[in-house]
C-alpha cells in the first residue's frame, strides 16, 4: 500500500470520517498539512474515543500514526556523561512501565503511569498521547526528570525542554512528536522521589491535583538537588521554579517549610472545575509537598 | 451466629442464573436482534424550560433508511404515563419541562442513520425561566410546573406537642441535612426491542420491574387492548428503581406498529443520565429536644424534596419518607412534614431506599451529634430511645411484633467495640481513623391504601417438570435463587424438577410489582398458600396410581416416593402422563401484601434492620475518605439463600458508600454536569472495603407468621450516617452535606491545627 492509503471510511458520525496510515512520520506530516485542521493526529485513540463520548465530533480525517514502528522503540544510550533512555513517543504506557530499565532508573514512572486510567487503557494510550493531551499525568513526571523531547516540523527534528515543547505544540498543531528523551543525571545521587495523584476516587479517575518531586539531600539534610513539578485537572503542568530556586542549597527546617508552603501556595495557578476549587488543588499541592519534605527531617 | 434450623449448606447454593452473567454468556434483553429490525433514537429537549413553537420532522423523513419518525401527532390513545399519575408526556406538544422531556423519535436503519436523522429535526423553541431549585419554585412569583402549582404532593406526621417539649428540652440540636441526586448506575442502559405481531399487538423485549403495569400503560398510550400486548421483562441488567417507571418503552411500541418492523431503542448512557430517573434531592432541616438523660422529647423535621419535572412515584416517597423519619425510636412529640416540589431538574422518582436512606442521614445525624452534646456512648443514647417488640410503628400504626431493631443496634455495637480497639493503632503520620455507627428500620411492601397484590402459579407440566410462575422479574437482585430455594424446600423436590417462569406477561400470573424489598417475601407467602393444595393434587394421583394411601406418600428429587422408605417411586413424569386434559394439576393463588390493620395511609406493617458499623480513614493532606470497613447486622427474619442475602447486603452497602464519598448528578441551571461515568463516579474495586461482614440475625418473633423479609433495600439506607459519624470520630468535624467534600474535610482538619505549617487558605 501506498503512503496515505485510505483504509477506513467510518460513518458512525454525521460526517464521514477517513482514517490514514501513513507508514513514516514525514508522510504523516503532510496528511496533517494537508487537512490542517480538518485532521488531527491519533495515536492510541483512547483520548479521542473519551472525547467523542462526549459528544466532540471526530474530524473529516484521522491520521494514525500506529504504523510508525520507529516510534515504538525504547532505547538506553550509555555515552559515558550523557546516559539517557530514549522513549519512543508511541510506546505504549504498559510498555514504558514494564520495560526493565525504565523500571529501574526511573520508578517515579511507573508510578505515573499506573495512575493513569485503566490497565486495559493503559495497553492503547501512548506516552506520546499522554504528553500531547498537554495536561497528562506523566508530564509532571517527566518535567521532574528533566526529560527532552524531539519533534518534526516539517523540515527538522528540534530537540528540547518539555516546558518548551508544551508551548510550542499549542501555537504550531502539526508538528509531530517523536521521541522522550530522560537523562539519568540523577544517577549517583540516590535521589529521593515522590509523586502522587489526588483524584476524586482511588483508581481510574481525572487527576485533581498532581505532583511529582525528585530531590537530593546530604547528611546535613541540606537540598542540593531538586525537581518539583506539578498539574492536575485542566492545569497545564509546570515546574515551581520558585519553590526550586527556594529549596536549592538550604536545610531544612521547620521554618523553612512554613515559607515553602506559603510560595507553593502562590505559584501553583491551578484552575478549579465543578468538581474541585481552586483553593482545594493549591492546599493539597502545598499540604503533599511540605508533609514529604517534613519526613525528611523527621 | 449458629442457627441450627436455618442455616444449611443448600442457603450457599450458586444462583441458577449466576454463570451466564459472570461470564458473559447471558443475552439480555437489549442484545436481541429481530430480522428487518430498525434502530430507534429520540429528540430530548434541548432546554430545561421551554415552549415549542414548532416541530419540524421533512428533513429526518427524507434521510434515505429512514423508517418512521414519530411526533405528538402519532400517539393515538393518551400522550402520558406515569405509574400513578400519567403526567409526563410520551412526546412533548407544546413545552418541555427537563431535558430528558421527548419531543420526537426517529426508526431508521441503522443506529448511525437514525442519530443523523434526530439531528435533522427542527425545533423551534421559545426558553422560559429555569426554575432548578425547590426553594425557588415554593416562592409566590415563581413561574408554574405542574397543572396545580409547584407542589407535587404534601405530607406530615404529628404526635404531641413538638414545641412544648422543645420548650421543655435540655438540649436542642438543629441542623440541616442536604443529599444529592445519585443514579441508579445499572449496568445496562433501558433498551430493547418492540416487535409488531400480525394481530395489530405488540411484544415488547424491554427489561422492567413490572410488566403487567407496562403493559397497562402502554395499552393506555397505544389505545389497544392490554391483551394484545405481552411484555418479555426479564432478565435485565440492574434496576434499583430506576426502571420501574417506562422509559423508552412507548417509542419502540408506536415506532413498531407506525413502520410494521421490529424497533430497537438502546439508550447510550448519556441519553440515560438525561432522561433517566434519580434519587429525590433533599433538603431536611431537624429540631431534635433531649433531656439531660438522653431521653429524646421531641422530633421536629421539614422535608423538601426535588422531585423534578413530573410525578412518577415522587408523592409515594415523600410518604416513605415521613413514616421513616423518627426511624426505630420511640419519640414521644414529633412533626414531620414534607413537601416534593416541581423544579425543571431531571425527573426524581424509585430508587432503592425510597426515601428512606434521606431521612436516616438525618435523623442518624442527630443521634449522634446528640451524644456529643451530652457527652454520651452514641450506642447508649440509641439504646435509650429505642423501640421494644411489641411498639406502634412510626406513624402509630400496629405493625408485626419485631424486636429487630434492638436486636442490630446490640450486634453492631459488639463490632464496634472491637473495631475501635484496633482503629486508632492504624493511624499514620498523615492518616486518621474514626468509626461510627447507624441504624434503619425499613418497611416492605408498599402501604396501607395501596394495591399491593401478590399471586402464584404452581402445575404441573405434561413433561413431567414442576412449574412455578411469578409476575416477578430478575433485576438483578437473585428471585431465581429465591424462588429455587423456596419451592424445592416447602414441596421437597429437586431443583431438576423445577421450571421456573417469570417475566413474560404470556405465561404468567400477575403477582404485583418487583420493588419494595417484597419479591422475597411473596414468594414464601405464595408457596405457604399452594404448597398443601398443589402436594395434595400430586400425591393424590400417585395414591390412585399406586394403590397406596395418600397419608403414606410425600414429594421428593424426581417423584413421589413412600414416607417410610421401600423404594416405592413414581416419577412427576409418570403422574403426569397419567392426567388427562381435563383434570390438570394447577394451583394458584392470589393475596395482597400484608398491610397494618390500622387505617394509617402509607402505614408498613413488616419491617427489617440494619445496624453498619463504618470505618474510616482520612488523609489529612488531602482531605480525601477512604471507607476501610462496612459491616451490616441486618434482622431480617429466615435467610433463603445466603449468598444472595449477603450480596444484597454488601451490594446496597457499596451503592451508598458511592452516595455518600462521591455519587452526585450534578446539575447547573437544571443542565446535567456529569453527563457520564466519566464525572458521575460511582465506587471502583479500591473504594471499597476488602472484606465486609454481614451478620443476619434470623429470629423472629415467637409464631411470627410472616416467614422472611425482603433485603433488596435495607443494607443500602444507613450506610451514610455511619460514614459521617466515623469522619467525625476521626476528624472532629461534622458533615451535614452528602456527598462528603475533600475540600470540607482537608479545610476543617487544618482550622483544627493538625499541621501548624498547614494554614487555611482563604
Amino acid at each position: 500500500m501506498d503512503n496515505g492509503n485510505l483504509v477506513t471510511e467510518n460513518a458512525t458520525q454525521t460526517l464521514a470520517t477517513k482514517v490514514w496510515m501513513p507508514k513514516s512520520i514525514k508522510e504523516a506530516y503532510e496528511l496533517k498539512v494537508k487537512y490542517d485542521s480538518n485532521a488531527i493526529l491519533i495515536a492510541g485513540g483512547t483520548l479521542i474515543q473519551l472525547q467523542r463520548e462526549q459528544g466532540n465530533q471526530l474530524p473529516a480525517h484521522l491520521i494514525s500514526l500506529e504504523k510508525i514502528d520507529e516510534l515504538k522503540e525504547i532505547h538506553y544510550f550509555r555515552t559515558g556523561s550523557e546516559n539517557k533512555v530514549s522513549i519512543g513517543a508511541l510506546s505504549s504506557l504498559a510498555m514504558c512501565m514494564n520495560h526493565p530499565i525504565i523500571a529501574k532508573e526511573y520508578p517515579i514512572m511507573v508510578e505515573a503511569i499506573k495512575g493513569i486510567a485503566s490497565p486495559s487503557i493503559r495497553n492503547r494510550a501512548t506516552i506520546g498521547g499522554n504528553v500531547r493531551y498537554g495536561i497528562g499525568d506523566i508530564i509532571p513526571a517527566l518535567l521532574s526528570l528533566d526529560a527532552k523531547v524531539t519533534w518534526f516540523d516539517g523540515r527538522k527534528y528540534n530537540t528540547n525542554e518539555l516546558s518548551t515543547f508544551l508551548e510550542v505544540m499549542k501555537k504550531d498543531k502539526n508538528i509531530i512528536l517523536t521521541q522522550i528523551d530522560i537523562p539519568t543525571k540523577w544517577n549517583g545521587l540516590e535521589p529521593i522521589t515522590f509523586y502522587k495523584k489526588v483524584g476524586r476516587r482511588q483508581a481510574f479517575i481525572p487527576s485533581i491535583v498532581t505532583v511529582s518531586l525528585i530531590c537530593s539531600i546530604d547528611l546535613r539534610k541540606k537540598i542540593t538537588a531538586v525537581r518539583i513539578a506539578a498539574g492536575g485537572g485542566g492545569t497545564t503542568p509546570k515546574r515551581l521554579v520558585a519553590c526550586e530556586n527556594k529549596l536549592q542549597d538550604l536545610v531544612i527546617t521547620e521554618a523553612l517549610l512554613e515559607d515553602v508552603y506559603d510560595l507553593i501556595l502562590e505559584e501553583y495557578k491551578p484552575t478549579g472545575d465543578p468538581f474541585a476549587t481552586e483553593s482545594y488543588r493549591k492546599s493539597v499541592l502545598a499540604n503533599l509537598i511540605v508533609a514529604e519534605l517534613e519526613q525528611l527531617i523527621s | 451466629m449458629h442457627h441450627p434450623q436455618q442455616s444449611n449448606a443448600k442457603q450457599k447454593k450458586i444462583r441458577p442464573d449466576g454463570r451466564s452473567k459472570v461470564t458473559g454468556s447471558l443475552k439480555y434483553l437489549s442484545d436481541l436482534s429481530f430480522p428487518d429490525m430498525l434502530y430507534g433514537k429520540i429528540v430530548r429537549s434541548s432546554y430545561p424550560h421551554a415552549r415549542i413553537l414548532s416541530i419540524n420532522t421533512e428533513k429526518a423523513e427524507a434521510l434515505a433508511g429512514v423508517y418512521g419518525v414519530i411526533t405528538h401527532e402519532d400517539v393515538p390513545g393518551l400522550n402520558g404515563f406515569g405509574i400513578i399519575t400519567p403526567d409526563q408526556p410520551v412526546l412533548c406538544k407544546d413545552k418541555v419541562l427537563y431535558v430528558g422531556d421527548a419531543i420526537a423519535a426517529v426508526a431508521a436503519t441503522s443506529i448511525e442513520i437514525a442519530e443523523q436523522a434526530i439531528q435533522l429535526i427542527e425545533v423551534d423553541y421559545e426558553t422560559l425561566p429555569v426554575i432548578d431549585d425547590p426553594e425557588k419554585a415554593l416562592k409566590e412569583d415563581a413561574p408554574l410546573l405542574g397543572k396545580d402549582g409547584n407542589v407535587l404532593h404534601r405530607a406530615g406526621h404529628k404526635k404531641g406537642d413538638v414545641n412544648k417539649a422543645l420548650d421543655e428540652s435540655y438540649v436542642i440540636l438543629e441542623e440541616t441535612y442536604q443529599v444529592p441526586r445519585q443514579m441508579h448506575a445499572y449496568m445496562e442502559t433501558e433498551g430493547g426491542v418492540v416487535v409488531p405481531e400480525e394481530d395489530g399487538g405488540i411484544s415488547v423485549y424491554i427489561g422492567t420491574q413490572h410488566g403487567f403495569k407496562d403493559r397497562f400503560q402502554l395499552s393506555r398510550i397505544l389505545g389497544i387492548e392490554e391483551e394484545k400486548i405481552r411484555i418479555i421483562s426479564s432478565p435485565m441488567g440492574g434496576s434499583f428503581g430506576g426502571k420501574d417507571e417506562l422509559n423508552i418503552q412507548p417509542y419502540g411500541a408506536l415506532l413498531a406498529l407506525k413502520t410494521g418492523r421490529p424497533v430497537k431503542i438502546h439508550q447510550t448512557r448519556k441519553e440515560s443520565m438525561i432522561s433517566g430517573l434519580k434519587r429525590h434531592p433533599m433538603k431536611i432541616s431537624v429540631k431534635t429536644g433531649v433531656d439531660q438523660k438522653g431521653n429524646i422529647l421531641a422530633y421536629q423535621a421539614k422535608i423538601v424534596a426535588d422531585t423534578g419535572a413530573y410525578a412518577t412515584l415522587g408523592p409515594a416517597i415523600l410518604d416513605f419518607a415521613v413514616e421513616h423519619a423518627t426511624g426505630p425510636y420511640i419519640i414521644p412529640n414529633v412533626e414531620v412534614e414534607g413537601v416534593s416540589v416541581y423544579t425543571n431538574n431531571g425527573v426524581s422518582g424509585e430508587f432503592r431506599g425510597f426515601g428512606g436512606n434521606q431521612v436516616t442521614f438525618a435523623l442518624e445525624g442527630q443521634m449522634d451529634r446528640i451524644a456529643e452534646k451530652l457527652n454520651l456512648d452514641p450506642v447508649e443514647l440509641r439504646r435509650r430511645n429505642i423501640r421494644k417488640a411489641t411498639d406502634l410503628g412510626p406513624l402509630g400504626q400496629r405493625i408485626a411484633e419485631t424486636d429487630g431493631a434492638s436486636n442490630v443496634l446490640e450486634s453492631i455495637s459488639k463490632s464496634l467495640q472491637i473495631k475501635q480497639q484496633k482503629s486508632k493503632r492504624s493511624e499514620t503520620r498523615y492518616t486518621v481513623r474514626g468509626t461510627g455507627i447507624a441504624l434503619t428500620m425499613h418497611g416492605g411492601g408498599l402501604g396501607y391504601g395501596r394495591l399491593d397484590p401478590a399471586g402464584g402459579r404452581l402445575s404441573l407440566t405434561e413433561k413431567g417438570k414442576i412449574e412455578i410462575a411469578f409476575g416477578f422479574e430478575e433485576v438483578g437482585q437473585g428471585i431465581i435463587a429465591v424462588i429455587e430455594t423456596i419451592v424445592t424446600e416447602e414441596l421437597g423436590c429437586s431443583p431438576d424438577d423445577l421450571s421456573i417462569l417469570i417475566g413474560d406477561t404470556k405465561y404468567v400470573p400477575s403477582s404485583g410489582s418487583t420493588t419494595a424489598s417484597r419479591g422475597t417475601s411473596m414468594v414464601w407467602h405464595a408457596m405457604q398458600r399452594m404448597k398443601e393444595p398443589f402436594k395434595r393434587l400430586i400425591l393424590e394421583k400417585a395414591a390412585a396410581i399406586l394403590d397406596i394411601p395418600v397419608m403414606q406418600l410425600q414429594l421428593s428429587n424426581g417423584g413421589v416416593i413412600a414416607s417410610e422408605g421401600g423404594g416405592t417411586f413414581i416419577s412427576y413424569e409418570v403422574i403426569a402422563k397419567s392426567i388427562g386434559d381435563k383434570e390438570k394439576i394447577v394451583v394458584s393463588t392470589n393475596f395482597d401484601f400484608p398491610t397494618t390493620p390500622d387505617e394509617i395511609d402509607s402505614g408498613h406493617f413488616l419491617y427489617a434492620f440494619s445496624g453498619v458499623l463504618a470505618e474510616v480513614e482520612i488523609n489529612v493532606l488531602t482531605g480525601n475518605v477512604r471507607v476501610v470497613a462496612l459491616d451490616q447486622a441486618v434482622a431480617a427474619g429466615p435467610v433463603v439463600n445466603e449468598m444472595g442475602y449477603v450480596g444484597q447486603i454488601e451490594g446496597g452497602g457499596v451503592m451508598a458508600l458511592g452516595y455518600t464519598l462521591m455519587e452526585e448528578a450534578k446539575m447547573v441551571d437544571s443542565k446535567y454536569v456529569t453527563e457520564n461515568f466519566d464525572s458521575y463516579l460511582i465506587p471502583g474495586i479500591y473504594d471499597v472495603p476488602y472484606k465486609m461482614n454481614t451478620e443476619k440475625i434470623e429470629k423472629l418473633a415467637k409464631g411470627d407468621p410472616y416467614g422472611p423479609r425482603g433485603v433488596g433495600e435495607i443494607g443500602n439506607v444507613a450506610v451514610a450516617p455511619a460514614i459521617v459519624k466515623a469522619i467525625h470520630d476521626a476528624t472532629g468535624h461534622w458533615v451535614s452535606k452528602l456527598p462528603v467534600s475533600s475540600e470540607e474535610i482537608v479545610t476543617a482538619v487544618s482550622q483544627r491545627g493538625k499541621k501548624r505549617w498547614k494554614k487555611v487558605i482563604h
